[in-house]
């Protein structure tokens, strides 16, 4: 078979199907009830949910920082974490937009790509998270003056202190690095497959993939 | 999203239904293209129809029906293959089936030519079937960039790429 053949077969296939096919309409209002929960309605829940568990935990530490507003050492640990929860709830928002933009009926190129970047969601929880690991301090301060009232900073010891402070600066570099690359563009790179697939296994992979195949494919290109 | 109000029957679903059975065609041929196995087509045409039926309420006259079909239809078909897990919703009975089951001949009752067709077809990624659907359809240059989101020079540029890439398979199995 050669290209015209090719061409010739598929134009006699088309008049075959639409000689042979037949719709029956009816049978959509039982298929529709079937179908009440489509996968962008559960990502929808998932973010939804994601989203109020945010703004709670976002309230409560307002409300702690409030509460211990004379003493900086507690003040400042929950401002850094709030900081965070308030970074999470901004990528929650963006990805119910995102999600409220989906119409089937744009470009294949432009919804493949927000479908892909609906899944990736993990992978931006997972860059706050390790962008947070320098931080990891603050969750012990928060934890020993609400589990024990201690304030650490003020009566913790000196050594404990400082080696808790260096491991954080030794932290940041590689934390700051791991946040910058670890994005679907550097999906090719060995250590950045690892951290993706630590994220979410292989879908994760795959979805960023499948978004370097998309910029790929909408590239220009010149022969 | 659809009321239930407007239901085979009504006006809009009788426009809808018209133009649908103008362009069957396209549904089952992405869903063939498109479906993991041979019994998947089925539940991707319905998956396409339904979702055609729901985006009905805003498709733009402005628009060609056929363009608008082929996004609706390609964006399903494209997100439905590449979901690992199947929704188990989406099985319905015989008797549900929004195309007739007789109206699509199992694979092994397709002309050999077409069948090899699929084939050929079903080698390329997701996109470049896209791609491969619209230019053997004989859509427009114009409309498959339109359709895909990319531009005129681009599909032109990938359109040759892919008659080469298919010559070259000829050459291979002569």
């Amino acid at each position: 078979m050669n290209l015209d053949e090719m061409k010739q077969t598929w134009t006699e296939h088309t008049v075959k199907l639409d000689r042979l096919l037949k719709l029956n309409l009816q049978a959509l209002q039982s298929a529709q009830m079937d179908k009440s929960q489509s996968a962008l309605n559960r990502y929808k829940t998932h973010r939804v949910i994601e989203l109020i568990t945010g703004v709670i935990s976002a309230g409560l530490l307002g409300a702690y920082v409030v509460h211990r507003l004379t003493v900086p050492s507690l003040v400042i640990p929950a401002l850094i974490l709030d900081a965070f929860i308030i970074a999470a709830i901004a990528g929650c928002v963006r990805q119910l937009i995102l999600l409220r933009q989906i119409n089937f009926a744009d470009p294949v190129t432009v919804i493949q790509a927000k479908l892909e970047a609906v899944k990736l969601h993990m992978l931006d929880n997972s860059r706050l998270m390790i962008l947070s690991l320098p931080f990891y301090f603050a969750y012990i301060v928060l934890g020993f003056d609400l589990l024990f009232g201690v304030n650490i900073l003020a009566q913790g010891d000196r050594a404990f202190l400082y080696a808790n402070a260096a491991l954080s600066v030794a932290f940041f570099l590689p934390a700051l690095w791991v946040f910058r690359n670890l994005n679907f563009r550097n999906a090719g790179h060995p250590m950045i497959r690892i951290f993706i697939n630590g994220a979410g296994g292989k879908q994760l992979l795959a979805a960023a993939d499948f978004l370097n195949q998309i910029e790929e494919f909408k590239a220009e290109e010149q022969n | 999203m659809t009321s239930p109000n407007a239901m085979p029957g009504t006006a809009a679903s009788d426009e809808f239904s018209a133009r649908l059975d103008e362009h069957k065609g396209i549904v089952c041929k992405i869903a063939h293209a498109y479906a993991r196995n041979p019994e998947d087509w089925q539940d991707l045409s319905q998956e396409i129809i339904l979702q055609l039926w729901k985006s009905y309420p805003r498709f733009d006259p402005r628009f060609k029906f056929s363009t608008w079909m082929y996004r609706v239809a390609l964006n399903v078909a494209i997100s439905n293959y590449r979901r690992e897990r199947r929704r188990p919703n989406a099985v319905v009975s015989l008797e549900e089936l929004v195309v007739e089951p007789a109206a699509q001949p199992e694979q092994s009752e397709l002309d050999p030519r077409v069948a090899e067709l699929y084939r050929i077809i079903g080698q390329l990624d997701e996109l470049n079937r896209a791609l491969m659907l619209l230019y053997l359809d004989d859509t427009s240059y114009r409309d498959i960039a339109s359709i895909l989101g990319i531009s005129e020079t681009n599909v032109a540029t990938k359109i040759n790429r892919l008659k080469l890439k298919i010559k070259e398979q000829f050459k291979e199995n002569e």
